[in-house]
């Protein structure tokens, strides 16, 4: 079994990497799972997909400022979150207060994003491979990581335990929770905030272009298998568990990049299950 | 009168964009009363729905809901939509759909011990405790509109607002929805819209019809020409006295 030389690197003192990115990623599937079970029921994985993207922007601007700006209390960390956050803010803006058509700002704030950061990064002295961000490199990721990742957990696992009832019903009939007083735009532009800032976490183990599908693929599996929407959360982190660990596994084993590895293991899969699902047409 | 209207309309429009969809609209609705809105497709009845419940803004007029601002009091209303856009892989049983009803007032948190027994009242009144645990998206389309209607009737409404309830139900699921329109009729005010005139005809007190503009009708004066002229076409015409009423189609 290779998987074994796995374990033996995890255990390697001089491989401390390795074992921060299996921490966060399996941390991580925690907020993941959750927020991506939202983002999966309420039908904005596009949302999703846009804001992680602007991130580039956030990153490029942010080392940009650290390095030509010499603003030494500024981070592409930083930059990430600002953008993250503003991108969503000013999604939900539009597609709650404006007659704008939606899909056209979610696009272009997708492209944008890429290129601003894209921008900064060529101005940035030094040697900044765009690669690493857009792809993932876990390599980047440091203890500091970790500490992040447990206190977003907090963070998200809170609010989702305490507003699981209004979450639910914004998620599954947002006019009618909105006459029964919730606050439903707030509730819309908290799970659009928490989306960005999930999404930034995982932005270091499988890169921008591809955090989206970890985001929506484990709770697109995870449909199948619940009759509840709590159903879907805990099956989604599960998921999203099993596709890090064992994406990072492999990876590590045949010497392959880990953030294309855990995608196609969690879209394997995700095909695998619709596969079933249409030849089984079980009740669900 | 020293009871205040349920809904009390005064003057008001509604412009989508540019364009006028309701102009004119008086509307009193008093405690108690069983009153439908009918009108062509387009004709603004669902536009008057959402603007009693505050879900639309009046670029004219005046709405009050209770006496008061609808977004102030539409807690009170019982809701039932014509559709809902959801996702038919949502997770969700009939109970938790339910117990929707009964957010309201609150900042966050669980249901307690009141709102499971309110949810299974709402289930017993309309004969769906054996589905409480069935998947929503499973369910025929005259079971989800009762599960709708129970949605609407566990938060204990005053009024009870459906907007084209027979859309999407058999000729036996309207009958059972008439009969209990009309046993909840006895302790709450209902407004109903729909383009039905035959289901409506032996229901309700009153019937409006609503083409931009509002007429008034009882419904024996639902006459082929009134009818007509509302939707300048010819259709089903009911011609309705007390229980008995007899139908009359024209066809083109």
């Amino acid at each position: 079994m290779r998987m074994i030389e796995f374990f033996q690197a995890l255990a390697d003192p001089d491989l401390s990497f390795l074992r921060y990115a299996l921490a966060v990623g399996l941390l991580a599937s925690v907020a993941f799972g959750i927020i991506g079970t939202f983002v999966v029921a309420k039908r904005i994985s596009n949302i999703a997909g846009a804001i992680s993207h602007s991130v580039l922007g956030g990153i490029g601007a942010g080392l940009f400022l650290q390095v030509v700006a010499g603003w030494a209390w500024c981070s592409p960390l930083l930059g990430a979150v600002v953008a993250a956050l503003g991108s969503a803010l000013l999604i939900g803006w539009v597609s709650l207060y404006t007659r704008q058509r939606e899909d056209t700002i979610i696009s272009a704030l997708w492209s944008v994003g890429m290129a601003v950061g894209l921008l900064f990064l060529a101005k940035t002295p030094g040697y900044t491979d765009p690669m690493s961000y857009l792809f993932g490199n876990i390599l980047l990721i440091s203890k500091f990581d970790l500490w992040l990742v447990m206190g977003l957990n907090v963070l998200v696992v809170g609010l989702a335990f305490f507003f699981y009832h209004q979450f639910l019903a914004v998620c599954f009939d947002e006019e009618f929770a909105r006459l029964k007083g919730v606050p439903t735009h707030f509730f819309y532009l908290l799970l659009l905030c928490l989306t960005a800032l999930t999404v930034v976490l995982l932005v270091r183990v499988v890169g921008i272009v591809m955090v989206i599908a970890l985001l929506t693929l484990p709770s697109a599996v995870a449909t199948y298998f619940s009759r509840r929407l709590w159903q879907m959360i805990i099956m989604s982190i599960l998921f999203c568990m099993a596709f890090t660990g064992v994406g990072l596994g492999v990876s590590y084993v045949y010497n392959l990049p880990s953030g294309p590895t855990i995608i196609l293991l969690a879209a394997g899969v995700f095909l695998l299950v619709i596969g079933f699902q249409k030849l089984f047409k079980k009740q669900h | 009168m020293a009871e205040q209207p349920v809904i009390a309309l005064d003057q008001v429009a509604f412009h989508y964009e540019t364009r006028l969809i309701l102009e004119n609209i008086d509307l009193t609705v008093h405690n108690g009363e069983f009153i439908s809105i009918i009108g062509p497709n387009g004709g603004g009845k669902t536009t008057l729905l959402k603007i009693v419940l505050g879900l639309l803004t009046p670029s004219r007029g005046q709405v009050r809901l209770f006496g008061q601002a609808p977004i102030q009091t539409r807690r009170f209303v019982g809701y039932v939509p014509q559709f809902i856009h959801y996702d038919p892989q949502f997770p969700v049983t009939v109970s938790d759909v339910v117990l929707m009803g009964r957010l309201g007032g609150r900042l966050g948190g669980g249901y307690n011990r009141a709102d499971r027994e309110a949810a299974r009242r709402a289930l017993e009144e309309l004969k769906i405790v054996p589905l409480a645990n069935r998947l929503f998206s499973q369910l025929s389309g005259g079971q989800r509109q009762r599960v709708m209607i129970a949605r609407a009737l566990a938060g204990e409404p005053k009024l009870l607002l459906l907007d084209e309830p027979t859309a999407n139900v058999d000729a036996e699921g309207e009958n059972n929805l008439s009969q209990i329109l009309r046993e909840l009729n006895k302790r709450m005010t209902i407004l109903l819209v729909s383009h039905d005139i035959s289901f409506v005809s032996t229901l309700v007190q009153r019937v409006l019809c609503v083409n931009r503009s509002l007429v008034p009708h009882t419904p024996d004066e639902l006459s082929a020409e009134a009818i007509q002229d509302l939707y300048h076409s010819h259709l089903q015409i009911v011609q309705h006295s007390t229980e008995c009423f007899e139908e009359g189609h024209a066809h083109d």
